[in-house]
């Protein structure tokens, strides 16, 4: 694009004078941590001569501070950190800005806003070299052409024309080119980010947010913020760079990286997107999974759970059809609110029905009998939970138990020397009974004052007149009696079942009550489609303080029936005083081929529009064994290579398919199987379960073991998931005829 | 207090040599149960603590009576005496 040379020369300038500035900065914060100019200047001469390896990731890594879970809260504020400051000054020396808007405040003079990562001003004379892209004014960047446009000021809305959008591609602080908006230009951009490779692990998208997702990314208004997104929608980024945007408007209302938490569906995809909050300057983020969170609870009880993808994998490899049912139909109700209505009638009656107390006898006399233990703990305030109620009852008998050990001791002491055996250690062998039936006695007491939660738990699964007893009244599943024999059958075994792990967490964070998240101010999940009622009853427990950003697509299970409704439902639980849903309708990541194709897979209840961008239509390739033709596969899969697709995925239905797919091939081409655990990079060929690349995308997709004439509402789930995860070119094998 | 401390103690008490805190407090291991009332008896005198009765038997190793000795350990008291020796030593 032809930029006027006057035009070039000044904007040089003016990016030669911002890096100086920043460079100014810079000195200034390694003084604080090195103390040496000599150091300094050294130390920016390597800066400059290793540009290549400060790629935006590099820094963070060096600085990425491990954060205990347990001790979140006490976390020091990311921004006071001096190295984290030199991580983005460092950052920004080399692309200091992408965007410049000239704005005229109503009544003012023109003000030239440029937009980067960070804020660089002058410290003497306060000039604002550049505006952080959440700082208010660069709303307008996001969100208006040339024209009136405004923006919300701390003091209020500021009302102004713009006169000027530019955008730059600005390299190793060199300025490559620039050009002009006056249409929206970012799509520009987007188009030819978009057309690029994808990369290892997820990007910040700051140069090309969108109107509706600047909306997302910026509200501060709502309590409970539902977000639908269409897949490639981009919900991912912008649940990012909303976590982002809140630690910024954190500098203000105090909220430190330990009062956020994500919530993302598996380790895979945490890793994936690890490296888009140190790019945007912020680290110290928690980022988790549920079953983290049901393991905290759940760890004092020694109990194993069974993960959502382990779920997954035997629910998809289950070949009998009975069993493969009642596993649908177990998640389902036990996870559904009819249940925790359930729990929580079981809850009520929990004290009086489920605890056995007991006498307890100590040298003969009754410390506290059955009757005034019952009363005790019905007489405690009903905020305090079940369980402290319980352990103040403990207390309490124990107390009275030491106030009768000096006379009980003399007792054993006159028994020991009555037997005449041990006269000269007489008060040591009297300690030693005493040891021994004191020990005893707790061991009774604590059969009551602590509560066993899986064995509760069975036993509703077992007594069926308690639990029609609790039932009273309420829709029951038509194979209730299968569901709750397969439940005992599985809390008898080692590890268990996922929802039965849910349930207990529910159960004993009623119980037993839970602090650890108390100062959670902000919660964001992602993939929230595959989660229950259950899911968010827990979260609203833990989490009592939390505004929430909750994001999902509801084309995008497998096992369950979604629908919009889900998003009622979320509301419904969370009853937060403001609650707004958005829905994100334009598919960023895949071809319009590969969209349209996709689409076949699913019911037209969400809208989707793609970006117009074209590409290879997708193909069918039917065969009836894969390794007769396994020379077609590969043939295929080396053709996305020519065609320089950097990362391609193989899909497949189960772990177990992965797992033979990267048998038959290891040895013809490199190929990596995914799982869980392994993500340095997704450059390269990869075999993985679709469940486990919700969230992810490949330049290229092969899919194989779905058939894509089935009518049936599993197998195309997981076809509209595994092909919206391509972005250039998609081919399925069809064995399945 | 240090640990190695009070295990010295321990040692000495019950005659013993070579017990660290992962030691297991079984017969297998030297402890009858006549030992861990030596033990407890002990200790008591010699850190000024009281040890219940009905928690011993949850002490499944060493290093759990050491740490409950560590933690039921009175607050150190303000010696002026020993004050006055310390500074007149450095």
């Amino acid at each position: 694009m032809e930029n006027n040379q006057n035009e070039v020369m000044s904007e040089k300038e003016y990016l030669s004078e911002t890096i100086s500035q920043i460079e100014v900065l810079l000195s200034k914060e390694m003084e604080k941590t090195t103390g040496s100019k000599k150091d300094i200047v050294s130390a920016k001469k390597e800066m400059w001569d290793n540009a290549e390896l400060f790629t935006d990731s590099i820094f963070d890594r060096v600085i990425a501070i491990g954060q205990d879970f347990e001790q979140i809260g006490a976390q020091i504020t990311a921004h006071d950190s001096a190295v984290e400051k030199i991580a983005v000054l460092k950052r920004m020396c080399f692309n200091p800005y992408f965007a410049r808007i000239d704005f005229c405040e109503d009544g003012e003079e023109i003000e030239k806003i440029y937009i980067g990562r960070s804020n660089i001003r002058n410290e003497k004379n306060y000039n604002i070299y550049v505006y952080d892209w959440r700082a208010p004014i660069s709303s307008i960047f996001y969100r208006f052409e040339l024209g009136d446009a405004y923006y919300d000021a701390p003091m209020g809305r500021i009302d102004g024309k713009v006169s000027l959008k530019r955008q730059y591609e600005i390299r190793k602080g060199q300025l490559n080119y620039f050009f002009d908006a006056n249409i929206s230009i970012t799509d520009e951009i987007l188009r030819k980010l978009l057309s690029e490779n994808t990369s290892a692990k997820m990007k910040a998208i700051v140069e090309t947010i969108q109107r509706n997702q600047d909306m997302i990314i910026r509200d501060m208004d709502n309590d409970l913020l539902i977000v639908q997104g269409v897949a490639g929608s981009g919900k991912t980024s912008v649940a990012l760079h909303r976590v982002a945007y809140l630690m910024y408007q954190g500098l203000v209302s105090k909220l430190k990286a330990g009062d956020i938490i994500v919530i993302s569906p598996n380790y895979l995809f945490s890793q994936y997107i690890s490296d888009v909050l140190p790019e945007l300057g912020e680290t110290n983020i928690e980022t988790l999974i549920f079953e983290d969170l049901c393991s905290t609870i759940l760890a004092p009880d020694h109990l194993e759970i069974q993960t959502r993808n382990q779920f997954f994998e035997s629910l998809i490899t289950c070949e009998d059809f009975r069993e493969k049912a009642i596993m649908k139909t177990s998640m389902e109700f036990k996870t559904s609110r009819t249940f925790i209505t359930i729990l929580e009638r079981l809850i009520e009656v929990f004290a009086k029905q489920m605890i056995e107390f007991e006498d307890i006898y100590y040298d003969d006399i009754c410390l506290f009998d059955k009757q005034s233990m019952s009363e005790f703990i019905a007489k405690g305030a009903v905020k305090v939970p079940l369980a402290a109620r319980l352990k103040t009852l403990e207390t309490v008998i124990l107390e009275k138990l030491r106030e009768k050990r000096k006379e009980r001791i003399v007792k054993l002491e006159n028994q020991v020397c009555e037997q005449g055996e041990h006269v000269l250690e007489v008060a040591e062998y009297a300690r030693m009974l005493s040891i021994l039936e004191s020990g005893q006695l707790l061991e009774k007491i604590r059969r009551f004052t602590e509560i066993d939660y899986l064995k509760s738990y069975q036993r509703l699964m077992q007594d069926k007149s308690l639990f029609h007893q609790l039932a009273a009244g309420l829709t029951l599943p038509e194979d209730l009696e299968d569901i709750l024999n397969y439940t005992l059958k599985h809390t008898q075994t080692e590890s268990l079942l996922y929802e039965d792990g849910l349930c207990l967490s529910y159960l004993k964070v009623r119980l037993a009550g839970n602090r650890i998240f108390y100062p959670i101010k902000q919660v964001v999940i992602d993939e929230a489609q595959d989660y229950y009622p259950i899911h968010f009853e827990i979260l609203k427990l833990l989490f009592v303080n939390a505004k929430y950003t909750i994001l999902g697509d509801v084309n995008q299970t497998i096992e369950k029936q979604t629908n919009l409704g889900i998003y009622d439902e979320i509301a419904q639980i969370f009853n937060k005083k403001k609650t707004l849903l958005v829905a994100m309708t334009k598919s960023f990541r895949c071809t319009d081929e590969i969209l349209k194709f996709s689409e076949n897979f699913i019911d037209y209840e969400t809208e989707s529009e793609s970006i117009n961008r074209h590409g290879e239509p997708p193909k069918v390739i039917d065969f009836t064994d894969l390794s007769s033709n396994s020379e077609k596969f590969l043939s295929e899969v080396k053709k996305s290579r020519e065609q320089g697709y950097e990362s391609i995925g193989i899909l497949c239905k189960s772990r177990k398919e992965a797992q033979e797919i990267y048998s038959l091939f290891k040895d013809k081409i490199e190929i990596k199987l995914i799982d869980e655990n392994n993500i340095d990079t997704v450059t390269g060929i990869f075999v993985i379960p679709v469940y486990l690349a919700k969230g992810l995308e490949f330049d290229s997709v092969f899919v194989y073991g779905m058939n894509p004439y089935s009518k049936e509402d599993e197998e195309q789930k997981l076809l509209y998931i595994a092909c919206t995860r391509a972005l250039h070119r998609l081919v399925i094998f069809n064995t399945v005829h | 207090m240090d640990t190695t401390k009070i295990i010295d103690f321990f040692c000495e008490v019950l005659s013993l040599d070579e017990i660290t805190t992962t030691t297991k407090l079984t017969e297998e291991y030297g402890f009858e149960p006549i030992d861990i009332a030596r033990l407890v008896i002990a200790s008591e005198e010699e850190f000024n603590i009281s040890i219940y009765d009905e928690y011993v038997s949850l002490f499944k190793t060493v290093g759990d009576l050491v740490d409950y000795i560590k933690e039921n350990l009175p607050e150190p008291e303000f010696l002026p005496e020993q004050l006055i020796y310390e500074s007149s030593q450095s």
